[in-house]
This record gives structure tokens, C-alpha cells and sequence, in this order.
């Protein structure tokens, strides 16, 4: 087995966290490999360039992964959700929307606020000055003076525009007096750090090929390579290596070109795979001081997933929306139930999103909420009624974190290297169940408030007798950050309790998962933690205990 | 027996799903029929083409009110594989640079694709663009409270 030479730090991952992580530490002059199971996606593989760009969004270039089916992705063994990721440089980045919300205080004191899911260990305050830096290092356009948010650092671009689609929904939202303000979007609409603004083209969730979006891709890694981190692209991690005493010592990948196994040797591992590749690895990860797979000894590796709970409606109205142009989500971000109210019959909150329905193809199938055009003679007149007439309205919903809720490792099921997939159990929540319920009627109310003349809900299944199957791309919670070795895989700084020299980084440390989009928080966690081993890796790359300050 | 790979077939096919008005062509006039028998091959595979096959019956020899029977029997005897098809059908067509210049031709300002061009971006104009009353408010970390779940008995077992 070729044996490379030592890295003081190899990362496994080149997502939102495993870039942030590399470009902090490579900077540093600390040696840095990362490896990547999926290649680089170039501008010219992207969809966006081909009058079948609809038709590659749902099929070769869909983010879900058991859909796209490619050998440098995995299977992912579950009947009670559509996982979405994506396997390639700059990770999952390469095909988000870039929704770029922070978490709220309250998002950090949930145990402290209703005891179902834990207080993060550290507060909103704590991080604040880590979102501004992960803005400042990706670009995020937006605009100061939301009162919904504690007063924050500067965005980087003005807003992008809200679109007719939005100007409709904010006199809907004004008409019910909620509270509502332009969604911060990782997608630059004036030029930033050398990348062009956005130019409105409306394909975002095939992501970006012109490095408008903060893809890692384009936005991170050409500085952590230029700052000597090596990048190895399909390169998958089978397992993490540890010695007798239980520290890691590396990891042992497959070349997936090649198929010959190599095994990089490291002072200090950071995992950083997302919410369902980290577990699985940790799990793959077991040997005989790490029996139950490693940093497992609480055994809470892999559970607690959360997702958001979701729903998309569509409503349409007597007016052109210009619902296939701009940024998806683009518009507004609702927070006017953004907080627990118990009086609503459960706890946590929920933000809404106004969003876009992309091409006329996939507005012919409905949009996100599936309000299909009829086939046969009154297609026509559905088409002309509803395209470019619609108006998108996401419902994001903070799910409850439960045990039950979990990544194991798939008993029948193996990727292209023949590894165990990852096996997933996801249930709602009862309390879960009734907020999604509570938004569902105020969307309802809100297309009353826009005059809509049509409205479909698409709840995923949560009112049928199949039960609710969510689109799963927000993969959080699985090993997550804490105060206690009891009850959390890592401490604040992401160091792993059973394995000091082994740090996890990204959407599965997250305790809470708060009622937005995720990234902007993962990122300032990420830039949080490397900074933090950087700052201190003269000690913390010799370390054998995990210390709880 | 009629496969539904018969350029004839998948044309009665598409036709009938999308058939022509005055502004619109009909999927086949332009050729949709072309691009979804190989897509309709990657989606489904070789079994499934022949459960589609064995499903609609050869539609081609049948009129307009045969073929829609035909695709409604499908429609309600095998929800997702009539959505496989009807996805396949309406990606392919909207497509198709014909029907691109219909939905121009009704006003809109619409691309072949999404790049190179996108759409103008004008700049956000704040007179417009945010609330003229700004409403809304956060919980600061400090003021975080217990809050009083004693209603919500469904929780209580869960609570820790």
C-alpha cells in the first residue's frame, strides 16, 4: 500500500467546512492534505449551457444522490427520505442556493429554552464574529437594519433583487403585518474578490458556473491550493486509522481512478463529510479501542439527525412574478414565527422563504409543490395561466433532534469501492408534525394575502398514508458538539471526547438545527474551529485528552 | 407488437399528451418524440420500457380518444411510472426551440438556457425593496426563558 508522507492535518472532505478548514490551516504553514472522493466539477460541466438544462437538473445533475446513481457518489439505504448531497470539490456548495441566514440566539439555548434539544456550547455572541469573517471570505449580498437579528457585520454586495415575485409577496406579507426582509444570499451582486456579479440567469439550484454563488469550488479552494494545501480528488476515505492508544493516525483511501489503496499519515484528522458521510466514516472507523466505531464511546455517532422540516407551496397570481429569473431565493425570509410560542401547541419556530419555480419545463410539472399541468387539451391553457405567474413560498421548520433519528451503516447496500452505504431512519417528531401543520395554514393565509388565484402545498407525504418523505439536504446533528463526553461526540472546539488529535467539522456538529438554512453557520463554525487549532496546534497536535474548556 | 421505442409510438405518445393550439406546436411537430425515447431508455431501463410497452398498448393505430384512454388507464394504474413518462414528455418539449419562441412570443423574456446570457440584473432600489415599516424582533441570549410546556403534554415524556 503506498504510504505517503506524514501531514500534520488531512481532511476528509472539500465541502462548505473541509475548505474553510483547509485554507485556515494551509495558510498557517501547517502541511494540509485534504481528500475528496468526487472530482472537480469544471463551468463548462455545469447544465446551465444547454437548452437540456432542465432535464439534467432532475436527472445526471440532481442533488439527489440516489438519483444521479454516479460511481463517486454513494447510496444512501433509506425509504424515509430523498437524501440530496453532492460529491465533488467544494462539496455540497457546488449545488445549494446559497440561502444565507444566521441561526438566531435563541437557536444556541434550546435546552435552556424547552430541554428537548441541548444549549450549544457557546452562544449566538460567541460565533457573531465568525459569521462576519466567513462573509467577508465568501461574499454575501444583503442589507443592514433587519430587526429581526441582532445588529451584525457588513455584507459584501448590495441585495440582489426581490423581482416582481417578491415585490407581490411583500404586500402580502405587509397585509398580514408579518414581519419580512431580503433574504442574505452567498451570491454576489456586484463583483467581489475578483468573481463576476450574479447575472440573474435563475438556475441556481444547478449551481453556479460563473463563481457568483460562494461555491467552495471557486471561492475558497484556489486560495487554500495557492497557500500549499494538496487536494486529492477521488480519493475515498475507507476508514481512520488509530493506533494503540487510541489516537488517530491517519487514514487509509482508496484512489477510486485506480482502485490501489493508500494510507496518509497525520498528526491530526479532521473529518468534515457532512451529516451523513461523517458518521458513516466514524462508524467504518471502529478497531479495538474504538469498538463501537470511533469517538463513539457515547454511542451518539450517527444519531440526532435533523433535516428541517419543509414544505413548498406555490401559489399563483394575476401577474407576471419573473418566478424562472434571479436568484432562487432571492427575495424575502419571513421570521414573524420564528420563535417558540408554546401557546401554537409546540415548540420552536419556522421562517418562510419566497423563492423561484425555475424554467418552463419544470413550471409545466408544477414547480416545487407539484401543481401539474394537465396533459392532453387543456395543457396549453394551464401553461399559459401559471408560467411565469407563480410565486414560491418555502416553509422551514426547526425539527427536534431524536435519538431515533439516525445514520447507521447499511446492511445490504455498498458503494462503487464496496463500502457500507449509509443507512437512515427519519421520523418526525409529533411536535415536529404540528409546526409544519401551523405553517402549512399560514401559507394558506398568505396566498389569501397575495390574492392568489391557485395554491398547492407539496408537505412530502405528511397527510398521506405513505407518511412524510422529505427532500433531505440539510444533514445535521449526527455527532455533535458539547459540554458532555455523555451526551455529544466532540467538544466546543470540535475535538473529538475519545480521540484528541480527531476533530468533526460540519452540519453533523450542530446540536440544534434552527430554522434556516444551514451553511452560513456550518462555514462560521468551521472558520471557528481551524482558527482555534491553528492558534494552538503547537499543543493540540501532541494531544491525548480532550478537555471540556 | 408496437415497443414504445417506435419513433411512431412515442410520437402518438407525445402528441397526445401535448398536442398543438394555435400559438404552441405539438410535441411531436417539433421532435420531443426524438429526445424522449433515449430518455425515457435512461430513466427507465430496458425492463421498464417493456412494462410501458405492455402498459399502453400499441397507440399509434388508435385516435385521439383511444390514445387518451390508453395514457389515463397508465396515469392511474402506475402513478410513478406515468410520472417518469410525463416528466420525460414536458422537460423534452419546453425545450424544444420552437416551443421556446411560443412561450417568447406570449411575452416573456425567456432563454434557451441559462447561460451565457441570464436576464438583466437591475440594482435593488431600497425605496422599494424594504419594509417602510421595519417589524420583527429576536430573543437576545440573555432573555432566553424556560418556557411553560405544561399545555403540551404530547412533549412531556420526551423532555430532558
Amino acid at each position: 500500500m503506498p504510504r505517503h508522507e506524514p501531514a500534520d492535518v488531512v481532511i476528509v472532505g472539500s465541502g462548505a467546512a473541509g475548505a474553510v478548514c483547509a485554507l485556515v490551516l494551509a495558510e498557517a504553514g501547517i502541511r494540509t492534505v485534504c481528500l475528496e472522493q468526487g472530482p472537480w466539477w469544471r463551468p463548462e460541466d455545469y447544465p446551465h449551457w444547454g437548452a437540456d438544462w432542465e432535464w439534467r437538473r432532475l436527472t445526471d445533475w440532481s442533488t439527489a444522490v440516489n438519483t444521479r446513481r454516479k460511481a463517486h457518489d454513494y447510496p444512501v439505504d433509506t425509504t424515509d427520505e430523498n437524501t440530496l448531497m453532492w460529491c465533488g470539490v467544494g462539496g455540497s456548495t457546488t449545488i445549494y442556493t446559497a440561502t444565507w441566514p444566521r441561526f438566531r440566539p435563541s437557536d444556541f439555548r434550546k435546552g435552556t429554552e424547552h430541554g428537548l434539544a441541548p444549549d450549544w456550547p457557546f452562544t449566538y455572541e460567541d460565533l457573531a464574529p465568525w459569521y462576519d469573517a466567513s462573509d467577508a471570505l465568501v461574499g454575501v449580498s444583503g442589507i443592514l437594519g433587519d430587526p429581526s437579528y441582532p445588529p451584525r457585520g457588513p455584507f459584501q454586495t448590495r441585495p440582489l433583487p426581490p423581482r416582481r415575485m417578491g415585490r407581490w409577496a411583500q404586500k402580502a406579507f405587509d397585509r398580514l403585518g408579518w414581519h419580512w426582509w431580503p433574504m442574505p444570499c452567498a451570491m454576489i451582486a456586484e463583483p467581489f474578490d475578483g468573481r463576476p456579479a450574479c447575472n440573474n440567469c435563475g438556475a441556481c439550484q444547478n449551481g453556479c458556473p460563473r463563481g457568483s454563488m460562494h461555491s467552495a469550488s471557486f471561492t475558497i479552494w484556489p486560495k487554500a491550493l495557492a497557500a500549499g494545501c494538496e487536494l486529492r480528488t477521488d480519493a475515498r476515505v475507507e476508514r481512520i486509522e488509530t493506533g494503540a492508544d487510541g489516537r488517530a493516525t491517519g487514514v487509509t483511501y482508496v484512489d477510486r481512478m485506480s482502485g490501489v489503496r493508500h494510507h496518509q499519515p497525520a498528526e491530526v484528522v479532521i473529518v468534515a463529510a457532512n451529516g451523513v458521510g461523517t458518521p458513516r466514516l466514524l462508524l467504518l472507523s471502529e478497531s479495538a479501542k474504538h469498538p463501537h466505531g470511533l469517538a463513539n464511546s457515547s454511542d451518539q455517532v450517527g444519531r440526532n439527525l435533523m433535516h428541517h422540516v419543509l414544505g413548498i407551496a406555490g401559489l399563483w397570481v394575476d401577474g407576471v412574478t419573473d418566478v424562472h429569473a434571479g436568484v432562487i431565493s432571492a427575495a424575502q425570509i419571513c421570521c414573524e414565527f420564528a420563535e417558540t410560542d408554546p401557546a401554537r401547541g409546540f415548540v420552536n419556530g419556522m421562517t418562510f422563504h419566497i423563492v423561484g419555480q425555475n424554467g418552463a419545463g419544470f413550471q409545466a410539472l408544477g414547480a416545487h409543490p407539484g401543481n401539474v399541468a394537465p396533459w392532453g387539451a387543456r395543457h396549453h391553457a394551464h401553461f399559459r395561466s401559471h408560467f411565469n405567474h407563480g410565486i414560491g413560498f418555502l416553509l422551514v421548520g426547526d425539527d427536534l433532534p431524536q435519538p431515533t433519528n439516525r445514520v447507521t451503516l447499511s446492511l445490504t447496500s455498498k458503494d462503487s469501492s464496496g463500502l457500507p452505504a449509509p443507512h437512515i431512519t427519519y421520523k418526525l417528531h409529533e411536535n415536529d408534525k404540528r409546526l409544519i401543520r401551523f405553517a402549512a395554514d399560514r401559507a394558506r393565509e398568505f396566498a389569501a394575502a397575495a390574492d392568489a388565484f391557485d395554491f398547492k402545498l407539496n408537505d412530502f407525504g405528511l397527510s398521506s398514508a405513505d407518511g412524510y418523505r422529505p427532500p433531505a439536504w440539510h444533514l445535521l446533528g449526527t455527532a455533535r458538539i458539547g459540554d458532555d463526553p455523555a451526551n455529544s461526540v466532540t467538544n466546543k472546539w470540535h475535538q473529538a471526547w475519545d480521540c484528541a488529535n480527531l476533530y468533526v467539522v460540519d452540519g453533523s456538529s450542530m446540536p440544534s438545527g434552527a430554522a434556516v438554512n444551514p451553511t452560513s453557520t456550518i462555514t462560521a463554525m468551521a472558520l471557528r474551529a481551524a482558527s482555534h487549532l491553528r492558534d494552538n496546534f503547537v499543543d493540540l497536535r501532541r494531544a491525548t485528552v480532550t478537555r471540556r474548556d | 407488437m408496437a415497443a414504445i421505442t417506435d419513433a411512431a409510438e412515442l410520437a402518438a405518445l407525445v402528441d397526445t399528451m401535448i398536442p398543438g393550439d394555435e400559438l404552441f406546436p405539438s410535441a411531436a411537430a417539433v421532435g420531443t418524440h426524438g429526445l424522449v425515447g433515449p430518455r425515457l431508455r435512461q430513466l427507465l431501463g430496458r425492463d421498464g420500457l417493456a412494462r410501458l410497452s405492455a402498459a399502453l398498448g400499441p397507440l399509434a393505430a388508435l385516435d385521439r380518444g383511444g390514445r387518451e384512454t390508453a395514457i389515463a388507464r397508465l396515469e392511474s394504474a402506475d402513478p410513478e411510472l406515468f410520472a417518469a413518462v410525463r416528466m420525460t414528455v414536458y422537460l423534452s418539449y419546453y425545450e424544444q426551440p420552437a416551443v421556446v419562441d411560443a412561450v417568447r412570443a406570449m411575452g416573456h423574456d425567456y432563454n434557451d438556457a441559462p447561460q451565457p446570457d441570464g436576464y438583466a440584473l437591475p440594482p435593488f432600489d431600497p425605496d422599494q425593496d424594504l419594509p417602510r415599516r421595519p417589524r420583527g424582533a429576536f430573543v437576545p441570549t440573555a432573555e432566553v426563558r424556560r418556557v411553560d410546556l405544561a399545555a403540551l403534554d404530547f412533549l412531556q415524556a420526551g423532555a430532558r
